[in-house]
């Protein structure tokens, strides 16, 4: 090469090593606990597949950090009087991945062929309700119900409700569709690709309709299982965002100095969450009320907050989590119960007295194998009163099969999230009619009719005042009634690298409006 | 269960002593585990103290009872294994060797389809079934060792056929299954027991990695539960990573080298 | 011989046929299934129902299990209900994982197993090297996940030389074989230990027995000193037994590197079979299960097949057992 061609290379080279820098991508990774499988949020309830496919679509709402909400997809919403009727006006901006528009008409599919079939949140709750779906013309919605149901602008989020395109879902058995491994959403970003259990890549939605958003090129989510090694990979800065660090974590996070952390009260499919001891009221040794108040009165709840939570928490003092305020009994059922001779007194009472070692009363606790730590406080501090506890720490499908279709324990520990509505996660702990081989509905087999009046009553107005009293009546009755005990509210915490913003962890779409600081 | 027992001949005998010293502290803490009594809560993540030999852990359990009593689960589970695999294999490896051709065809093919079958694998197969459980853990643990016992036992057995004592009781018309008992068991037994080392060794690892990967189903946790547990404060408590690792290797060489006396 | 060959032949579809059957049983006798992890936290009795009727759960075991024989002899071993894709290519795509930890960790054991069992084989009549073979035996105690987690306590979080998890980073857009590198340095290292140790042991046994053959002693008179006459002549007879246990082992390794996997979250079949055992997946725990034990049975098969030829004497053992 002549001298002339080297510099005319070189300048070349200069002018586009700008470009070059430039087009670094911004890239955010975020940890997930376990692999989606697919990522089709429509037809599941798991967190692993909506942890990352949520960023792929949108609801017609979204929530904000207080669960109010606010536009999606819908821009402007209104309720009928009589609270049978809501109309959903639409964004005429939003298009689908592959550039054509999102209709109405995708709406009404979804809901009608999708969710009230494969969603069993969305089906356990909105399908004895909704009539129809209709879809009045192409930027406009209806939804009909068969009454009023107050927790409708709560469940129209994107993990709720995503909305999914016919032109690409609507054909065949959505089960086997394609588009679940190569999904077409509206959402912030579009998918690249999905290496099973090791990543999924999405990239930014340059055609999204909301303007300037999102603010990062490249979302990918690294599937790392083990909580120690989400935060270790963070502060070695192999990762950028952990939506749920765990409480053993937290510590050593904000000692790092590396991560911004924030509580977060309640996140995508289910939040408010509290620790529920439960006991099988069919079980003889545990129908005396008198037994069950003897078992609140040796639980020092505060040991929950301080050696599990590590102070992200906080003592359950009502059976409906603090996070739903309007509803929330507050000190009905206080810390101050905590009197271990008082429940000396009661189980005497109850004429379960110490046998030579000191024993009352023998049972067993099935529980999920990763909620381990309470067994062992549960086993302590009721061992101090004369309680053995035999914890059988279980996988989740051993212990949904033992308590809810055998029946088979005595005591049992659950993580009951109420969601940001009572009617959505507290109503099926407790209603007679919600006892059976059904995950996670009423373990206890608690059968009062006041309660289900009451229930009853609260769901059937959208008048919040009245829905309170009811609540509120029904949250009396159960802390005298003591089917459960209620442990502790369950904070979760997110962290993301110091340098970063933006991020809403308690939204199914955590990175739309990340970015850098 | 996975490697020639014979290549442990090829360690200085001497270092047999060496086993005998090793197996001590877990042995006692097995045994001595109700002594210590119910695990307390005390302060939480501290380091090993007079109060606390071997510190405790992150719910403030005193890390020397949390480890004495997952010795128990530890040699519950590797006796408990190794007593399957000793029983049915010596009566599987004896019918293979006196009991005709046929018979010895089946038992071998048996085994060889056995083999192919890591037993842990066969354990994680189980939980996926059947869920955790301690004694279907060590049942199936000893149940994908049988195969080695067999073999052994086997060969012991074939040994022995042509001996004048075995014709001599035949003849006198004592039955198989009595000469089986008197006079072949006890000449074997000193053979296959030399396997009881590797067998126990091998359960017992494999139990702490079932417990690791969260597969077993314990009242008490186990060692690799305990160590599971240590990820998250590897750094900080790096005592509730090394005592349970050690107690392990500890009783897994211990076993094995003195087995071989 | 030719008949033990073909004998042997056919024990691996028959081995994998009686595997295969137990398994179905054994997993379709169980509780529960996997309607929980599919139905999720909020789901209604109408729905179980419906997701059992969807995947056929509801019909009767053996209608179940001709159906499945006969597709998995096909090659079709049914479809995940997780994954919800064919238990096939979810195997398959994770396979490459698996293998670019198992491959070089079985190098490594190998070259390093030959190194420390040639180490502690002295000349015959000089006193035992005791070092190597204790600290082989210690290693293969050790549990893999333990040394694992040290590793990481010692090179990725106080060093810092590696990253803790990965097979490589997520933010490269395009792959580079440096970095896949660096990620495997530590997993590669916790499970080549077991089989090093194995390697290291085997050998010195075979080695001693070579050391005292007439053509050491021939060499050593020759004036060839002792390393040498060791490597190159002992070794090569010696490494017989050695490759025959490595290729039996395909089983055990396989199950080191479940823990390798989990400590250091690498997209694996060992992790997989795990997340299936828990979800209760049963085609995939059935599909992985069956694989393994089929890689298993024909690295069996090879191994023997290639000992039988440097050794005829092997394969007759029975019959001659049975002539006694």
């Amino acid at each position: 090469m002549t001298r002339c061609h080297l510099l005319l290379s070189a300048f070349l080279l200069a002018l586009t090593a700008p470009f070059a820098v430039a087009q670094q991508p911004q890239t955010v990774v975020a940890a997930v606990s376990a692999d989606p499988g697919h990522l089709n949020p429509a037809i599941t309830t798991g967190s692993p597949t909506h942890a990352v496919a949520d960023s792929l679509f949108n609801g017609l709402l979204s929530l904000d950090e207080k669960g109010d909400p606010r536009p999606d997809l819908a821009v402007r919403w209104a309720l009928s009087e009589d609270g049978l009727r809501a109309r959903f006006e639409l964004t005429r901006d939003a298009k689908w991945h592959d550039g054509r528009p999102v209709t109405a008409d995708d709406v009404k599919f979804t809901f009608e062929s999708v969710l009230l079939r494969h969603h069993a949140r969305t089906r356990a709750s909105l399908g004895p309700v909704l009539e129809a779906v209709d879809a009045v013309d192409p930027a406009t919605v209806e939804f009909r119900m068969k009454r009023p149901y107050p927790a409708l602008l709560q469940q129209l989020d994107v993990t709720e409700a995503p909305i999914l395109p016919r032109h690409v879902y609507g054909e065949g058995d959505i089960e086997r569709n394609p588009a679940n491994l190569r999904p077409v959403g509206s959402g912030p970003f579009r998918f690249e690709s999905y290496a099973k259990d090791d990543r999924v890549v999405l990239t930014r939605n340059t055609a999204y309709f909301k303007p300037g958003l999102p603010r990062i090129d490249r979302l990918v989510f690294r599937v790392i299982p083990d909580g120690a090694t989400q935060a270790q990979a963070l502060t070695t800065g192999e990762i950028d965002f952990i939506g749920r660090v765990a409480p053993s974590e937290i510590a050593r996070l904000q000692g790092s100095g590396r991560a911004t952390l924030a509580d977060v009260r309640f996140g995508p499919g289910g939040g408010n969450c509290i620790m529920t001891l439960g006991f099988n009221l069919e079980r003889p040794a545990l129908q005396a009320r008198q037994v069950r108040e003897a078992f609140a009165a040796a639980i020092d709840r505060r040991q929950f907050v301080e050696r599990i939570l590590v102070g992200h928490g906080r003592i359950a003092d009502a059976p409906i989590s603090s996070g739903i305020a309007w509803a929330h009994a507050g000190g009905t059922f206080p810390a101050s119960l905590f009197d271990p001779a008082r429940a000396r007194a009661l189980l005497d009472a109850a004429g379960l007295g110490p046998d030579g070692e000191g024993v009352r009363l023998t049972v067993d606790l099935v529980q999920f194998a990763s909620f381990g730590r309470y067994a062992d406080l549960l086993r302590n501090q009721l061992g101090a009163v004369g309680i053995r506890v035999r914890p059988r720490l279980v996988d989740p499908a051993a212990m949904v099969d033992a308590v809810f279709r055998q029946r088979n324990f005595d005591l049992t520990l659950v993580s009951y999230c109420n969601g940001s509505d009572p009617e959505i996660g507290v109503r099926r702990m407790y209603v007679s009619g919600n006892i059976g081989n059904i995950p996670f509905s009423n373990a206890a087999a608690y059968r009062n009719p006041e309660v289900d009046a009451l229930f009853a009553a609260a769901g059937s107005t959208a008048n919040r005042a009245r829905r309170a009293e009811a609540y509120r009546a029904m949250q009396r009755i159960l802390v005298r009634d003591l089917p459960y005990l209620w442990l502790v509210e369950t904070d979760f915490t997110v962290a993301w690298k110091a340098d970063l913003a933006g991020f809403e962890g308690w939204s199914g779409q955590f990175a739309e409006r990340a970015g850098r600081r | 269960m996975r490697r020639d027992p014979n290549l442990i001949d090829s360690v200085d005998r001497r270092l047999r002593w060496i086993g005998v010293v090793l197996l001590m502290p877990p042995l006692l803490l097995a045994l001595l585990a109700p002594a210590l009594g119910k695990l307390t809560i005390g302060a939480m993540l501290a380091p090993p103290s007079l109060h606390h030999p071997l510190g405790t852990d992150e719910l403030g359990h005193d890390m020397l009872v949390l480890l004495a009593q997952g010795a128990q689960v530890s040699f519950a589970i590797g006796t408990l294994a190794t007593l399957v695999a000793l029983l049915v294999g010596t009566a599987l490896g004896l019918c293979a060797a006196f009991g005709g051709r046929l018979v010895d065809d089946l038992v071998m093919r048996a085994a060889e389809i056995t083999v192919t079958v890591p037993p842990l694998l066969l354990a994680i197969v189980l939980v996926a079934l059947l869920g955790s459980g301690t004694l279907l853990t060590a049942a199936a643990l000893g149940i994908g060792a049988w195969p080695t016992v067999a073999r052994v036992a086997r060969a012991a057995g074939l040994a022995l056929r042509g001996q004048p004592d075995l014709l001599a009781a035949r003849a006198l018309g004592v039955s198989r299954p009595g000469i089986a008992l008197r006079h072949v068991l006890p000449a074997i037994l000193p053979v296959v027991l030399a396997l009881t080392g590797v067998l126990f060794s091998s359960a017992v690892l494999a139990e702490a990695t079932l417990s690791f990967v969260g597969l077993t189903n314990h009242d008490v946790p186990g060692w690799g539960h305990i160590m599971a547990h240590a990820g998250p404060y590897l750094r900080d408590a790096w005592w509730m990573w090394l005592f349970p690792g050690a107690l392990l290797i500890m009783a897994t060489a211990g076993v094995t080298l003195l087995a071989d006396a | 011989m030719g008949r033990y060959i073909l004998r042997r032949l056919i024990q691996v579809p028959v081995g994998l046929f009686i595997v295969g059957s137990l398994a179905f049983l054994l997993i379709h006798a169980a509780p529960g299934g996997p309607v929980t992890a599919l139905s999720g936290e909020y789901a209604t009795a109408e729905l179980r129902q419906e997701i059992e009727a969807r995947y056929g759960l509801d019909r009767p075991l053996g209608e179940r299990y001709l159906d499945w024989m006969g597709r998995a002899f096909t090659g079709d071993l049914g479809r995940s209900y997780l994954h919800k894709a064919p238990v096939m290519s979810v195997i398959l795509e994770r396979l490459p994982a698996t293998l670019s930890l198992v491959l070089p960790a079985a190098l490594l054991s190998l070259v390093g197993g030959a190194a420390i069992g040639l180490w502690s084989t002295p000349p015959p009549g000089a006193p035992r090297r005791v070092l190597g073979p204790l600290l082989a035996l210690v290693g293969h105690l050790v549990p893999t996940f333990w040394v694992a987690q040290g590793l990481v306590l010692l090179f990725a979080l106080t060093l810092g030389w590696f990253p803790v998890q990965g097979l490589d980073d997520p933010r490269l857009t395009a792959p580079s074989l440096a970095d896949r590198a660096r990620h495997l340095v530590l997993p590669v290292l916790a499970l080549s230990l077991h089989q090093l140790a194995l390697m290291a042991l085997t050998l010195r046994a075979a080695l001693r027995l070579e050391v005292v053959r007439p053509y050491m002693t021939t060499a050593l008179a020759k004036g060839l000193d002792f390393p040498r006459a060791r490597f190159s002549h002992a070794l090569v007879n010696a490494l017989q037994p050695v490759l025959a246990v490595l290729g039996g082992r395909l089983g055990a390794t396989f199950v080191g590197a479940i823990a390798v996997e989990t400590v250091f979250a690498l997209p694996g079949l060992g992790r997989l079979i795990v997340t299936a055992a828990v979800n209760r997946d049963h085609p995939l725990v059935l599909g992985i299960a069956l694989s393994v034990c089929a890689v298993a049975m024909v690295g069996n098969l090879l191994t023997d097949l290639t000992m039988n030829r440097i050794d005829p004497r092997m394969a007759i053992d029975r019959d001659e057992a049975h002539a006694a």
